[in-house]
Parts: structure tokens; sequence; C-alpha cells
């Protein structure tokens, strides 16, 4: 089985899974909406205020409910024994983990993705900023992922599992944050987003190159 | 002389006891003279007044909670490549005084500001990053303590403490672009006026101090770490006989 | 009608020995000095009480467990052979059963065997249908496998190895307590695959409490218990340096 041919295996397999638990898109989707909502209901409806605050509210309740998926992307392998049939089959660990994590991005970042446009206006946010938006997100969400693999890959089986990979990732999604969210607001600001955008993109690049490699180590560390 | 014959236990143990008081002594005597520096001899500072002294912990400290990570970082690249037991019982016998290095940062930066800034907290770049630095430690603390298996907890810490290294000044950096994108000129707490000689000797002596505690504090708990993990051994149950 | 098995090139595989293994798991010393040889046609029994090392000296064969010492060697040259190395020509099945409770069974049956690497493109689903005939699972192809029973689940494990006697690039069989929950009938099916197995030349290793004994190939026991050291807290000192 080539590099390729394992990816295409793990991205299938977990696609199929999704699919039969559709009540997980589900969750993210509904976490997502209404951890936006919170916040208008605790500060109140003023179409100022949730302008401003928007693209940042969008980007936190985006990055908790990216986060709030990773726990399963190891867990159930790991306690039906097919984690250690992946790492035992002699295929190259880190294709089937990069496998896994597209299709993690494709079922819980890209229904977030969907959904954003009508949150933007929910946040009466200028059609300008939109593209940004999307567009950082587009750019963030896979390095959320990434790092959150790494994460839960490091607390897989414990008991206090899912808390502590939100401690150990929280830290880690700082820049992410900063430069996604501060894209949004830059191009509310008139000026010009590319620098923030940039950055993402880089980010984005090197989670790509690097995340299966190191995740694939924390997997077979907690294997052991 | 084989060096990597100090990496055993067996033989470091009885080492690390007698470079202690070695290390315990330097620090008292250099805070002594850092604080006499420190708090007796520099000039009260013309915009400030008494209060800036605070730098001559604040700084040390924040020094120290940033240096002890990367520290902490070398042991390890060693834990994972070299599978030494020892350095991974150094990375969690730092972990703590990083922890509480970071923690004086932050309280003393507060004390700080609030005469100077009129707030107790003011999101500066600096501050924010050493409050990330000590979720960063916490979190390894947290994974280390809630795994059983130690060889697995070793090595876990250790990859958590790599990606962690590697991320430091990446948020370092975003931190600082966040800061000075949203309040503008800096709200710095490093802006002091040009230091005098004497200050800049007073805050080289304290880090000097920190430095020296740290080392000490860490030999000592990892003297109990040893311990604690050797305990079957036939070494340790001669040294309690 | 059972399909027909691929024989192995003996000029491919010649074998596996271990030399003088040892493995620690957390503090505790499982095994020492544990040797033995393994040649084609035959069936390694590994027999000791719960916790003696069983499944873990199947893990470390693979190197999902790491060995504190000893060499492995494979190949009709007998050279030395990392673990992870051994991955590509082992067919591995642990104590957990190893399919997901949210696909039907020739689905997971299809995922082992591709990752396996034993099912060609063509008359795939001959062959998984065949595979799961043989085991006794025809009319459960398209149920979930977690409406399955345990001997069930067990028996759809056998199925991947069925598929694999067709196979030549996995001549060496793991098993982890192959038995659990497997009825009489069950166990004459495990029995005729290990029997066709070893007869084409290859080998297995099958932890187990039961006494299971293929009708073709060589039977061999391994007690793991005589291998446990002698204090099994004094170990720990010599190895872990």
């Amino acid at each position: 089985m080539t590099e390729l041919g394992a990816i295409a295996w793990a991205l299938r397999r977990d696609l199929t899974l999704a699919m039969r638990r559709r009540g997980d898109i589900l969750n993210v989707l509904g976490f997502f909406v209404l951890a936006c909502s919170m916040f208008p209901l605790a500060i109140g409806p003023q179409r100022e205020w949730l302008q401003r605050i928007g693209p940042g509210v969008i980007w936190v309740a985006a990055l908790l409910s990216v986060m709030l998926a990773l726990p399963r992307l190891f867990e159930h392998d790991h306690a039906d024994g097919t984690l250690d049939a992946m790492v035992a089959s002699g295929r190259p660990l880190w294709a089937l983990v990069a496998g896994k994590l597209i299709a993690a991005w494709l079922v819980t970042a890209l229904p977030l993705l969907a959904l954003t446009p009508a949150l933007a206006l929910a946040f009466n946010l200028p059609t300008s900023t939109l593209p940004v938006l999307v567009g950082s997100l587009l750019l963030g969400t896979p390095v959320l992922i990434g790092i959150g693999a790494i994460t839960s890959a490091l607390a897989l089986g414990l008991k206090s599992g899912p808390v502590l990979m939100t401690l150990l990732c929280l830290p880690l999604y700082v820049p992410v944050l900063v430069f996604g969210a501060g894209a949004v607001e830059a191009q509310a600001a008139g000026l010009s987003p590319l620098a923030h955008l940039a950055l993402l993109g880089a980010g984005m690049l090197a989670v790509l190159l690097l995340a299966p490699l190191v995740a694939a180590l924390a997997l077979r560390i907690s294997v052991e | 002389m084989n060096p990597f014959r100090f990496a055993a236990p067996p033989v470091f143990y009885p080492l690390a006891g007698r470079l202690l008081p070695w290390f315990t002594a330097a620090a008292v005597l250099l805070a002594v003279a850092g604080l006499y520096v420190g708090f007796g001899i520099a000039p009260t500072d013309f915009q400030q007044g008494e209060v800036y002294r605070i730098i001559f912990i604040h700084v040390p400290s924040a020094w120290m909670a940033m240096f002890i990570y990367l520290v902490m970082a070398g042991y390890a690249v060693l834990t994972l490549v070299w599978r030494s037991k020892l350095s991974a019982m150094m990375c969690r016998a730092l972990a703590p005084t990083g922890a509480i290095m970071a923690v004086i940062a932050l309280l003393t930066g507060a004390i700080w500001g609030k005469p100077t800034w009129g707030a107790w907290w003011v999101w500066d770049a600096r501050l924010t990053s050493t409050l990330i630095l000590l979720f960063l430690y916490l979190g390894y603390m947290a994974l280390v303590a809630a795994i059983d298996d130690t060889t697995r907890a070793d090595r876990a810490g250790a990859l958590l403490l790599l990606v962690g290294v590697v991320n430091v000044p990446i948020i370092y950096f975003s931190v600082r672009w966040w800061n000075t994108l949203h309040q503008g000129a800096s709200v710095s707490l490093t802006a002091s006026p040009k230091m005098a000689s004497t200050m800049l000797t007073g805050m080289l002596l304290m880090s000097l101090a920190a430095w020296m505690y740290a080392i000490a504090a860490a030999l000592h708990r990892v003297r109990s770490i040893i311990l604690q993990r050797e305990r079957h051994t036939r070494w340790v149950r001669q040294l309690f006989a | 009608m059972s399909p027909a098995a691929a024989s192995i090139d003996p000029a491919s595989f010649g074998g596996l020995t271990a030399s003088s293994l040892a493995l620690i798991r957390g503090e505790r010393t499982l095994f020492v000095d544990l040797s033995f040889s393994l040649a084609p046609g035959e069936l390694l029994r590994l027999l000791g009480p719960n916790g003696s090392g069983k499944s873990s000296l199947l893990r470390s064969l693979l190197g999902l467990t790491p060995l504190a010492r000893g060499q492995l060697f494979a190949g009709p040259a007998k050279s030395p052979v990392l673990p992870r190395e051994l991955c590509e020509q082992a067919l591995y099945q642990g104590h957990a059963h190893g399919a997901k409770g949210e696909l039907t069974a020739i689905e997971n049956l299809t995922l082992a065997a591709t990752l396996d690497g034993s099912l060609s493109a063509d008359h795939a689903g001959q062959t998984l249908e065949a595979a799961l005939d043989e085991v006794g699972l025809a009319r459960q192809r398209h149920i979930e496998t977690r409406r399955l029973s345990q001997g069930q689940k067990q028996r759809l494990n056998l199925a991947r190895f069925a598929i694999a006697l067709r196979a030549t690039d996995r001549p060496l069989w793991l098993m982890d307590e192959p038995s659990a929950a497997l009825d009489a009938g069950g166990l004459t099916v495990l029995e005729a695959l290990l029997g066709r197995h070893l007869a084409r030349g290859g080998a297995a290793i099958v932890a187990t409490h039961l006494p299971i004994a293929p009708h073709q190939g060589i039977l061999r026991d391994l007690q793991l218990d005589a291998f446990a050291p002698r204090r099994v807290r004094e170990g720990l000192a010599e190895l872990a340096q």
C-alpha cells in the first residue's frame, strides 16, 4: 500500500464512519451556533457592539467547536483496538493519520464554514469582511485540527482525557486566533488583512507537513 | 572518565546531594546582594518612584520562567532521542520551579502595574505571553500527572515540551503583534527609562540568584524523584538499611 | 469449499529468532533473557498466568511496546530485524476485537483486509463472501458489528486470517487469545485456519489459555513465567541503565 493509498484508506474509512454517526455533525454545528448566541444574550443586542465583537466571537466559537470534536479522532479507535491494528499494520502511520485529519476537517470544519455567513449576518458584519472571515477560517481550521490531533494523541485513553486535551491545546491555539480574528478586524478597519492571512497560510502549510508526523509519534508513545 | 556515567541514577543521586548546598548558598548570597543593590543602593526612579524596584524581582523571574522552559525542552530532546530516564526526571523536577517563576512574574507585574498604569492587569504583550507560558507549564505537569505508566508519561511530556517550545516564539510574536495593533503605543512594562548601571547590576545579581535557586530546587526535587522511582532497587534499599 | 492457500516461499521467510528479550512495563519487569526460535511451519503457543506478559511479548515483537533488551532475527539469512520492520510481515490480532461497531461485518472485513494488503481488486467481493462463509458468518455479513455476539466478533477476526491465506506477504501470524469467546465450532475453524497456514510454510505465535492444536504443523510451547525475574523488582536496576 502506498502512502497515498494509506491516506485514501483512512479518509474513506473515517468519512464512512462519520456518515453513520450523523448526529455528531449536528452537535458541532449546534454548539457553534449556541456559543455565538451566548454573546448577544450576555451583553445585549446593540448592533454596533455586535459588529465590533462579531469576528472575535465567531472565531472563538469556531475554535471551540473544532476543539470539542477532536477527542473523537482517536479515542474510539483506541477503545476498540483498531488503532493498534493500524499501528501494527506496518503501513506509514503518518499517512493513516493524515487521512483521518482530512476527514475530520471535512466533517467538522466544512459545515462550520458553511454556517459562517449566516452568523456573520447575525452579528451585522459588513459584507466586505465576509470573504476574509471565511478565508481566515479556511486557513486556520486545518491548523486547529493539526495541533488538536497532537494533543489528543498525547492524552489518549486517559480518564481526564478530553478536559486535559483542552488545557494542552488552547495555549497553542493563541497564535491562530490572533492572526485569524486579527485578519477580519484589519479588514473591518480598512487595513489590509494580507499579512495575517499570509501568516495563517504559512501555519497551515507547516501543519500539513508536520502534524501527521508528530501526531503519529504521539500515538506511538500513547499506545506503548 | 565517561560523562554518561553520571546519567545513571545511583551515581547522580549522591552527586546532586553534594552539589545542593553549594547552589543553595550561592542563591542566598546572590539574592542578598541583589536585593541590597535593588532596594538599598539603586537610585529612586524619576518617573515611577519607589514602586519600580519591583522589577528586580519581576524581570529575573520572567527571564527564568522562559529559560527553564528552554532547559526542559533540551532535556526533552534527550528523553525522546536517547530514552534517558534521568533527563525525564530533570524535566519533572524543573517544571514546578518554572511555573512558580511564571507566577511570581505575573504577580509582580500586577503589583507594578497598579500604581504605574492604574490597573492590576493591562494585557501587556509580555505579561500575556508569560501567562500563556504558565499554562504551558501547567499543561505539562497535568499531562505527566495524569499518565500512570512512567515511560509513557516521560515521553508524552517530552513531546509536549518540544511542541510547546517550537510554539513559544510564535506565541510571543503573535501576542506582541496583537498588543501593538490594539493598543497602539506600547503600554509595556519594559518601557522603563534608561537604566542606571546600578539598576542593571541589581537585575543581574537577582537573575543569577534565581538561576542558582532554580538549579538547587531542581537538584533537590530530582533526588526525591529518583528515590521514588528506584525505591525497589538494591542501591536504594542499602541507602536506608 | 475452502479457497486455495498460497504457499509461502521459504526463500523469503526463514522464520523468526528472538534472543535475550527483556521487557519492562511501568516499574515491573515482565520477563528477562527470553529466547525462542520459530521456523516455517511451526506454531509457538505462549502459555502463562495472567500478567505474565503474553500480550506484551506479542506487542513488543511489533514495536507497539518497546523492548528493554534483546534482538530479533528474521528472514532466510537470519539478519537482525527491528520490531517495526517485522510489522510488514506479520498479521496481528490483539486483545480487543479491532472492528468498528457502526460498520457491518463485511465492511469491517473489507477495511481490515485492504489494510493488510491481502485483498486484490479483482474478485474482492467473492473473496470476502467466501471468507465469511468459511468462518460461519455468511448470514451476518450485512449486520452492524456492534449487534454481533462476542463469539461472532471473534469469528470476524478469523475471517481476516482466512483471506490472508491467499496472500504471501504476511507469513507470521501473531494472535492474542484468539479462542476467547469461541464455541467448539469456532475453535475448529481457528485450528483449521492455523493448520492450513502452517502447511503452506507460515508460522504463528499464539497467546492462549486453551490447548489449540491444529492438525498440521509442529506445535511448540513457551512458558512465559519461566522467564520472570527471580525477584520481580530486582531486574529493574540492571535493565534501567
